[in-house]
């Protein structure tokens, strides 16, 4: 072999030697190095969030006791009544002429059973601003799904809500009676 | 030598011939022997034709071993004798020699030196030491030589030095017989301490006369070198190492025998004698390839060994370094999932009431947000003339219509331009428009709207 043709083969034997070099160890290596890293910061993200739960331990067994005392932790029976119970006190005390209260449908979800409740009724502006405060402001879980306004004239001070309310429970009771209905005044 | 050898290749570079023997050096066997005859063309001076010239001998002779010891007859080397102390160590007795060689040489032809250290003489504080040299080109020309026949050379040496430590007794001179060609060696305890080449013009073996001449040559030479020659008989061994006409040796020893007592050896291989005396390196072999006059200096290339030694370390170095650094990875991902594991389950209950009251938070909120979205709406307003709402719908996602009656156009449109511009609706359209009471220029219409407070107004 000249000496021209020996540095040739040096060359492209090196070349192969990187080559080979590079396939069989450096890349695997590299894809071992990021895989371990991934699965570190995964687990570093996981042990931060998990940590920061225990920290937090008090404060989220805090506020969930809370929401159960509201009601949430009731069994559905006890919420309707209580749901009931709540918005006629409050129709009362805001002299707003609460003319049917239906408890509706029981969907499940994926926490909570969810119930509805349909109110209507009619009272002055004053009063029906001052229900829909008692509403907003109960103690108990309820949410305004949709709320609708109706004025007779412009001279009368008489309004017609209607209201459609939901509330929740955290007591699975396996019974799914969409539609069933309660009813009351 | 540093690499011990198994096979030598001995050649003996005569004026006109090449003895080349092949030595293995166990049991030091003579494996193959042959010469050269240098034709007219052929020489030293002509490296290119007398390296082909023996690559095709060495292959028609098969000879098979690739080291190669050169060993040089006295044409081409230059012997002096020099003193120094006899308690000099090593290291400054070369000292002396390099300041010795560049005081008598300096500006001189470009020479190669080594020196072969003599025993000293009990209680002298000298020591005779004796200097060889040939000259750089002679040493270019051999390695050339040697490439081109596919030798690679391990030593150049004198052919004489070789012969005289392998002749015995050790004390007495050599007389070296090639052909016309004579060479003389005095000798301590088996070391040459003179060499000197007889001219051929003034000394003829072949010559009847030429007796007389040389006993005159030989009884000078020793006398320069030292040797007493007068007086009791002085030994003498004659050296045959070519075939060397048998009425020349004898018409030599007969010469000389007047004042010597001449021995005749048998014929010697200067090959086998060069190739041996390699082999049998004790230290002080004397190799102007390596020789230990010689300035060292760094290697500008690092031999084969050390570059492998250093990839050796850096390639370790990486493997140490990749193999920590996967260990630490290894204790950091266990370490966390060690941690995560002894919360986890806590973790995931907590985890399960937080997404629980997270989901019923729509539920618990005291914001009165459809109240607000009312105050919104009734703030779009216009102060100048009347407007009333006949209907107001709004859902839960605060998506709503309002149909509503104003005293006219103007004022309708002074409510839709204020709710556009409310910071607090969006989506504002009108839906429907109407003349309700075209006598009394009451107009109905209906608005749709979502309320999106920005944050920050939001009870």
């Amino acid at each position: 072999m000249s000496k021209r043709e020996r540095i040739l083969a040096i060359i492209i034997g090196g070349l192969v030697a990187l080559f080979l070099l590079d396939m069989f160890l450096v890349q695997p290596t590299r894809a071992y190095f990021d895989d371990v890293s991934t699965r570190i910061e995964r687990a570093d993200e996981q042990l931060t969030a998990a940590q920061l739960l225990v920290d937090n331990r008090a404060l989220i067994a805090e506020r969930w006791d809370a929401y159960e005392k509201a009601g949430v932790g009731d069994s559905e029976s006890a919420l309707r009544i209580k749901v009931q119970q709540g918005l006629t006190t409050a129709a009362r005390q805001t002299r707003f002429n609460l003319a049917t209260l239906n408890s509706g449908r029981t969907s499940p979800g994926e926490s909570f059973n969810e119930v509805q409740f349909i109110a209507s009724g009619n009272g002055s502006i004053a009063a029906v601003v001052n229900f829909l405060t008692q509403v907003h402001s109960s103690e108990f879980p309820l949410r305004i799904e949709s709320l609708e306004i109706t004025s007779r004239s412009e001279k009368d001070d008489n309004l017609t809500l209607r209201l459609t309310l939901s509330t929740i429970n955290d007591r699975p009771t396996g019974d799914t009676s969409a539609g069933r209905a309660g009813g009351t005044r | 030598m540093s690499k011990r050898l198994r096979h030598l290749l001995g050649i003996a570079v005569a004026d006109d011939v090449l003895h080349i023997a092949e030595v293995r050096a166990e049991g030091a066997k003579v494996v193959r022997q042959s010469t050269l005859s240098l034709a007219a063309e052929l020489s030293l001076d002509k490296p290119e034709l007398l390296g082909k010239a023996l690559a095709e001998h060495l292959k028609a002779q098969r000879y098979t071993a690739r080291e190669v010891a050169f060993g040089l007859s006295a044409r081409w080397l230059f012997a002096r004798h020099r003193t120094v102390p006899a308690a000099a160590e090593e290291s400054a007795r070369v000292g002396m020699l390099r300041l010795a060689i560049e005081r008598d040489h300096a500006g001189g032809m470009p020479l190669v030196f080594d020196y072969l250290a003599l025993p000293a003489a009990n209680g002298s504080a000298t020591a005779d030491v004796l200097l060889l040299a040939t000259r750089q080109d002679v040493l270019a020309k051999l390695n050339q030589v040697a490439a081109i026949a596919r030798l690679k050379p391990v030593a150049v040496t004198s052919a004489a030095l070789a012969i005289g430590a392998a002749v015995k007794p050790a004390d007495v001179p050599l007389l070296m017989l090639h052909d016309g060609n004579v060479e003389l060696a005095t000798r301590r305890s088996g070391r040459t301490a003179s060499l000197t080449r007889l001219a051929s013009g003034t000394v003829r073996l072949d010559d009847p006369a030429g007796g007389a001449t040389l006993l005159g040559a030989v009884t000078r030479s020793l006398a320069g070198a030292g040797e007493a020659v007068n007086g009791t008989p002085h030994g003498l061994v004659v050296v045959p190492t070519s075939e060397t006409d048998p009425a020349a040796t004898a018409r030599c020893s007969a010469a000389l025998g007047d004042r010597f007592t001449v021995t005749v050896q048998p014929l010697t291989d200067p090959a086998v004698a060069v190739a041996e005396y390699v082999l049998h390196d004790s230290g002080d072999v004397v190799n102007l390839l390596q020789s230990r006059l010689r300035v060292q200096t760094r290697r500008k290339l690092p031999s084969a060994y050390r570059i492998g030694a250093i990839a050796g370390g850096v390639v370790l170095l990486l493997v140490l370094l990749v193999a920590g650094r996967a260990y630490q990875q290894s204790s950091r991902l266990q370490s966390l999932q060690e941690r995560h594991a002894t919360i986890a389950k806590d973790a995931a209950t907590l985890r399960e009431i937080k997404d629980k009251t997270t989901a019923a938070a729509p539920w618990m909120t005291k914001r009165p947000e459809h109240l607000q979205a009312m105050q919104a709406l009734t703030q779009c307003f216009p102060v100048q003339g009347r407007i009333w709402v006949m209907n107001l719908r709004i859902d839960q996602d605060m998506t709503g219509s309002m149909k509503c009656r104003a005293d006219g156009k103007e004022t309708m449109l002074t409510c839709l331009r204020a709710m556009e511009k409310s910071p607090d609706l969006t989506n504002v359209q009108m839906r429907d428009f109407n003349e309700a009471d075209r006598a009394a220029g009451v107009v109905g219409f209906e608005i749709v709207f979502k309320y999106a407070p920005k944050a920050g107004r939001a009870g």
